[in-house]
């Protein structure tokens, strides 16, 4: 069976690939892998992001908090291996791997007001696992974009259930903005050799991207 | 398994292979050559417009009825005394009183003639090309080069050639005294010592130096690859390297060109 099938061309960018591109992104754009409030993150900068404390009533400069995402593995499907419960991949999705780390300012106020309170960082790493699927911004004339969208994700090792409830709903969230930086441009999945008119897909299958179309 | 894969059927190859036709700048050339008994300066210039590609195993790209669009001036140095006969207006001599007053005889030298001939033309073919990836200079290519000059038809060229060449020699001659009545002589020998086999002769090597290695580009990038440009000042450019290329010709229910690569 030919590549390009009835099609005139046909792209394919393998999971290793894509977690070159990741790879590259993150490296070169750290900072949409690192978010915090100051006095984690004092400004924002090539390698994190500077974010507002969270506010809360009567505690002078909001809760400081950071959240440390270390490089997302993605894996194409089908399945390298089994995922957590109960997370399952279909043809068309990804699986994403990633630990966590979440840091918060425990802070300890004096009543008094004689004197200020100290802040000490407490964090925690956790895995995470997520399955999502591609959605494609078609600028037309071979020009446009590929993102990667989660659909669902698992903390693991949390408990009780509704802890790790609110722990998926909140990382899900986090992890999908920070994927959501990470854009796949059409030239960069054949490494510019072509202008592509996408007319099929993005699929994922055969652990690959597969896109066929005409060559503009 | 290459990180990245990109396969295109003939119909994108035709596609891809005409762009870089239209990219393709041949450099002009130049020099000198024999024109039958004559030495003629000559400059060159030529592109390639159309054809048609296919594909096939091992590797060869075969590109069938390409035009060869040249444009080529030729500039003669030509002795008309080596062409035309000895011209010497007789003495005449008129009897008077005093005797016989004559003139003295006088001889033509004929010039030497600048030729200059300029011919725009199409010369079609056909050729087997093979696929050539290097790295050179940091830039990724993939070169499709030609594996044989091939045999040109230039008769029907050098006719219009040798017929031009004929009018710019009268045109040059028309400003010789005396020439009147040896002009259309001049002009006859002038292209019966060319002949179309001395111009085709001449202009086979000419063309030749357009075909030989004919490289077209297909692919050229850099090895440090822009993925994405830099955004704003807290985000850089995103690259990648470029690892490895291979470019190859497929047979399986189609015929694809396949270019693979790893980042």
């Amino acid at each position: 069976m030919s590549f390009t099938q009835t099609h005139h061309a046909f792209v394919a960018v393998d999971e290793d690939g894509v977690n070159d591109f990741v790879t590259a992104f993150f490296t070169a754009r750290p900072r949409y892998l690192h978010y915090g409030s100051p006095p984690f993150v004092a400004a924002t900068g090539i390698t994190q992001t500077e974010m507002g404390a969270i506010p809360f009533p009567f505690i002078p400069g909001g809760i400081a908090w950071r959240v440390d995402f270390g490089l997302p593995q993605i894996d194409l499907y089908p399945p390298n291996g089994p995922l957590p419960a109960p997370l399952t991949m279909a043809v068309g999705q990804f699986s994403v791997h990633a630990q966590v780390r979440l840091t918060v300012g425990c802070g300890t106020l004096d009543q008094t007001g004689d004197k200020g309170g100290t802040i000490t960082p407490i964090s925690t790493t956790l895995d995470v696992w997520a399955v999502g699927g591609l959605l494609v911004d078609n600028f037309g004339g071979g020009n446009g974009n590929l993102r990667f969208q989660l659909d669902e994700l698992e903390v693991l090792g949390v408990e009780p259930e509704s802890l790790r409830n609110v722990l998926d709903c909140v990382l899900r969230m986090m992890l999908q903005a920070a994927l959501s930086t990470f854009t796949l441009p059409f030239h960069a999945l054949s490494a510019g050799f072509l202008t592509l008119t996408i007319e099929a897909g993005p699929e994922i299958d055969n652990d690959q991207i597969e896109v066929w179309g005409t060559v503009s | 398994m290459s990180d990245l894969l990109a396969a295109i059927d003939e119909t994108a190859a035709n596609t891809i292979l005409h762009d870089a036709e239209s990219a393709l700048s041949l450099p002009p050339q130049s020099g000198s050559g024999s024109l039958g008994p004559f030495t003629a300066a000559w400059s060159a210039s030529a592109s390639l417009t159309g054809g048609t590609v296919t594909l096939s195993a091992p590797n060869i790209v075969h590109f069938t009825n390409v035009d060869l669009n040249y444009s080529v001036s030729f500039s003669l140095s030509i002795d008309l005394n080596s062409i035309l006969p000895d011209f010497c207006l007789p003495q005449i001599c008129i009897p008077t009183p005093w005797g016989d007053i004559c003139t003295p005889q006088i001889c033509i030298s004929w010039p030497t003639i600048t030729v200059p001939v300029s011919h725009s033309g199409t010369v079609t073919f056909s050729a087997d090309f093979g696929i050539n990836v290097h790295l050179t200079g940091g830039q990724w290519f993939v070169d499709v080069v030609i594996l044989a000059i091939p045999s040109l038809s230039l008769d029907a060229e050098a006719a219009a050639i040798v017929a031009a060449l004929g009018l710019a020699a009268s045109a040059a001659m028309l400003a010789i005294p005396f020439i009147g009545p040896f002009l259309a002589l001049a002009v006859a020998a002038i292209t019966a010592l060319i002949g179309i086999a001395a111009v085709t002769g001449l202009l086979g090597p000419i063309l030749g130096l357009f075909l030989d290695g004919l490289t077209l580009t297909i692919y050229q990038q850099p090895q440090v690859f822009e993925v994405l440009p830099a955004g704003g000042p807290f985000d850089p450019q995103v690259n990648v390297l470029l690892n490895a290329v291979t470019a190859d010709v497929e047979v399986s229910d189609k015929n694809e060109l396949v270019l693979r690569v790893d980042v």
